[in-house]
């Protein structure tokens, strides 16, 4: 059997440099080929020159591109249009944006059926409506009339696949089609694009995330720098990854890695163990970081001294002492100690039971919809509470409740346990500097004016001063940044240093406790893991407390203590986050970690 | 950075312009209201450059001189409009909802009425005169401003770095002077520099109804107006003064664009 599509020696520049070279693969029929790499790896411009559409100022050249007999790069514009539409289908890379705004789903779909199919305007309506139902969209008909911004994220993704195989192509190119949905969402559309994969549609899916890739693909491509530096069989790649950085990513996945360990593994260190007591069906993740046949006793809630314990893998913790059960008193040696605002840290004893936060029934109304329900939770010092939930579970609105930038209609935040949401904004305005909080999209919370020293020093000095001195520069070493940092502008910095400096803003003021609202969602896994383990870090440096808001269960289980999982502005269950995660009481609970991705050993079945 | 020629040129005006607002005796050293009616209507010749007028007045300068009176007029002119546009702009931004209601409303009627329009009207009840112009032009297009500012203080106000400085515990006035106008300052630097050159050619168009400058006043406007008469035979008259009104708007758009986009780009 021939390839479907053959690519030899693929290189793509723009201008002088060279952002993808030397990259060659096959795909067969029916095959489901994954891209792996970071952000800037050039997973997407490959996908994009194989479609012809890398842009007008690239110069795309390869040995070999050929898609079935045709070869990509030498056909005509006109033939691309064909390729594209009928025979490879391709959806994009932020498609919760594809979508026209001001024009229905159906047209939008039946669109290309009118451009290459036709069909009376009759049989196109028919067909609209069997794409949608084939893709899992609910009342087909409803939602044809509707336009994007009435369908939440994972429906609009299905509206785009639904589009993109609307001609029954051959090949389809799915560009980080999960990513921004939440998991049951992702779970879904994962299951979707399997789907059309056993019917016999190709597939290149292209993701940062392994886990995602590994539930698919039968074949892995990792790509750094433009370049591939491993490819072969998943389970081969996940199992055995020979090139270090394939090593990295895979440590980097914080999924089922338990609390205290460090994720950012060395290169070189073998991460690995053989997974020789786990099944060979679905081995998850825990093949890569093996947890033994009993979880760790789960820590009763409330027991503040004790921690859920160093994880089984120790194996890749980078010889840090594992966590001890009382917080080092270190935090004497801390930059800005002493700064007016900041309250005296309170002796040992005094410590043993400080909650830092507490929320008592906590409601807030929006119109007709209870966004929060009735929420409560104790927050100790030191600790960090995850409260997991999908977009629209409250999970935000809790947040902002405890950061008071929004009022609670009925219930109290305690901060330390003197009133804080029930106190009026001038007399909790000496004491903000208790609660930091951390952004998902750290550069949009920095004024665009300023340098990364003006806001840092500004935050130190409770906004007296935005000339940076050297208490910058430590905090900036703090936050493992280079002092020279100090002089630039966020928006010149990568992602993964721009939550760093919105990390050290945090900690400037001293604070107790920071609200972490999905602080390393839109980071690549391996800066994620690097994040992580920062917060971690600068919780047993500095005794913080973490209210850890996030979408993520791998996430949320590598950094809690304690969970919520919330729902519809509800708190459905709640307890220490190894007995949450192994035992799961409630059914929503179970839902949501049975379609969190994991990383799949076994190849996927065809 | 790189200059364009385009904005090389039109530094080059604006620095000309400069220095005849500042010291005209430099470029040319003449009086400019002095009268020789034997010397009336000349052609542009090495004696005059510009040729002279009805009176025999030198053109080319009046010309230079008129330069401080048009650039006066126009930069008071969006002083005045961006002063008025930033309080409302400001009010409407911050204070409470039926406050900006009314604001938004209120500049709503007033966009209603062309800006020359308004400015007509101001004149009619306070008569002509380079200062009733000169308010008359800034009030009509402050409304256009107070909406761009509005947008941009709302913008700001509502961004997440506004909130971490809430967050931070930082005070409301805090949060004006040091994020939110030092964040506006900069779309307000763009819209003087566009709106400079607009305000020129109001004000001139003013002094050529005759409600602004007064002849014999070197103003181009006026200028023009007195050149009317006699423009099939003595084309210099208005010729000159047009040329400076159009440079000098050109110029200051050509820069404030580009600041703009620049401003865009980085």
């Amino acid at each position: 059997m021939t390839a479907l599509l053959s690519v030899q020696n693929l290189s793509v520049a723009f201008g002088g440099s060279t952002v993808v070279s030397g990259v060659s693969f096959e795909v067969q029929p029916g095959e489901c080929v994954g891209i792996v790499g970071e952000s800037g790896s050039g997973k997407s411009v490959t996908a994009r020159a194989l479609l012809g559409l890398a842009g007008p100022r690239s110069t795309v050249t390869a040995d070999e591109l050929r898609f079935d007999d045709t070869s990509i790069a030498d056909a005509t514009p006109r033939r691309l249009r064909t390729l594209r539409g009928r025979d490879i289908g391709y959806v994009s890379q932020g498609a919760l944006v594809a979508l026209d705004p001001l024009r229905t789903v159906g047209r939008e779909i039946g669109d290309s059926l009118r451009l290459h199919g036709g069909l009376t305007a009759r049989q196109r309506q028919e067909r609209v409506l069997s794409l949608l139902d084939d893709v899992g969209m609910p009342e087909p008909s409803l939602r044809a009339g509707q336009r994007a911004d009435q369908l939440s994220g994972g429906l609009r993704q299905r509206a785009v696949i639904a589009s993109a195989i609307a001609l029954g192509p051959r090949l389809l190119i799915a560009d980080e089609p999960t990513t921004a949905l939440d998991s049951t969402v992702q779970a879904g559309i994962l299951d979707l694009l399997e789907r059309l994969r056993s019917e016999g549609t190709a597939l290149i899916l292209i993701s940062h995330d392994l886990a995602v890739v590994s539930r698919l693909a039968s074949r892995v491509l990792v790509m750094r720098g433009g370049r591939i530096v491993e490819t072969g069989s998943t389970a081969e790649v996940l199992t055995a990854p020979q090139h270090p950085y394939t090593r990295q990513l895979i440590a980097a996945v914080p999924t089922d890695r338990p609390r205290g360990t460090r994720l950012g593994a060395p290169l070189a260190a073998p991460v690995l163990r053989a997974a020789p007591v786990l099944p060979a069906t679905s081995v998850g993740i825990s093949g890569l970081a093996p947890r033994p046949a009993a979880a760790p006793p789960a820590t009763p809630l409330g027991n503040s001294g004790l921690r859920s314990g160093k994880g089984p893998d120790s194996a890749v913790s980078t010889g840090r002492p594992p966590r001890t059960p009382e917080f080092p008193k270190g935090t004497a040696g801390t930059p800005n100690k002493g700064l007016p605002g900041s309250p005296e840290f309170p002796t040992q004893e005094e410590e043993e039971e400080e909650k830092v936060v507490e929320a008592t029934g906590l409601v807030r109304r929006f119109g007709d919809r209870l966004a929060v329900d009735g929420v409560s939770f104790v927050l100790e010092r030191g600790r960090t509470l995850g409260v997991v939930g999908e977009s629209g579970s409250g999970k935000t609105t809790v947040a902002r409740l405890v950061l008071a930038l929004d009022r609670p209609d009925a219930g109290e935040v305690r901060i330390l346990g003197e009133p804080w949401s029930a106190a009026p904004e001038r007399d909790r305005r000496d004491r903000r500097p208790l609660v930091g909080a951390i952004y998902q999209d750290a550069l949009s919370s920095f004024d665009p004016r300023l340098t990364v020293g003006a806001i840092l020093a500004d935050a130190l000095s409770g906004g007296r001063s935005r000339r940076p001195d050297a208490a910058v520069a430590r905090l900036l070493g703090q936050v493992g940044l280079d002092p020279s940092v100090a002089g630039r502008r966020p928006r010149l910095l990568s992602g993964g240093q721009q939550q760093r400096v919105a990390i050290a803003r945090a900690i400037a003021p001293r604070p107790r406790v920071i609200v972490c609202d999905e602080p390393v969602s839109s980071l690549d896994v391996s800066v994620q893991a690097q994040v992580l383990d920062l917060l971690d870090e600068l919780q047993r440096e500095l005794g913080l407390s973490y209210l850890f808001i996030t979408h993520d269960l791998g996430v949320v289980r590598h950094v809690s203590d304690e969970v919520l999982v919330m729902r519809e502005g509800r708190v459905v269950e709640r307890g220490a986050t190894e007995a949450v995660f192994t035992a799961p009481q409630h059914d929503y609970t179970r839902r949501l970690l049975a379609s969190a991705p994991r990383i799949a050993a076994a190849p996927p079945r065809a | 950075m790189r200059l364009r020629a385009a904005e090389v040129v039109s530094l080059a005006v604006i620095a000309f312009l400069a220095v005849a607002a500042l010291a005209p005796f430099l470029l040319a050293p003449g009086d400019p209201l002095a009268i020789d009616p034997l010397d009336s209507f000349q052609s542009p010749s090495t004696a005059h450059v510009f040729g002279t007028d009805e009176s025999g007045r030198d053109i080319f300068t009046r010309v230079v001189h008129g330069t401080g009176a048009s650039l006066t007029i126009g930069l008071a002119a969006t002083a005045i409009g961006l002063g008025l546009a930033l309080v409302f702009g400001l009010l409407a931004g911050f204070g409470p909802r039926w406050l900006d209601f009314g604001t938004t409303r209120l500049l709503e009627v007033l966009f209603a009425f062309p800006g020359l329009l308004f400015a007509l009207l101001f004149i009619v009840v306070y008569g002509p005169g380079v200062v009733t112009s000169t308010i008359a032009v800034g009030l009509s297009t402050a409304p256009g401003y107070a909406r761009i500012i509005r947008s941009r203080v709302i913008q700001v106000r509502t961004s997440p770095y506004l909130e971490a400085s809430v967050v931070l515990g930082r005070s409301a006035r805090f949060r004006i002077a040091r994020h939110v106008l030092p964040n506006v300052a900069g779309s307000l630097f763009v819209l003087a520099t566009l709106g400079v050159g607009q305000s020129i050619v109001w004000a001139s168009s003013l002094s050529y109804l005759g409600l602004g400058a007064v002849p014999p006043a070197a103003e181009w406007g006026a200028m023009l107006s007195a050149g009317r008469t006699y423009i099939s035979s003595f084309w210099w008259m208005t010729f000159f003064p047009g040329l400076f009104i159009v440079l000098s708007a050109a110029a200051t758009t050509v820069l404030g664009r580009s600041i703009q986009q620049r401003g865009r780009e980085s």
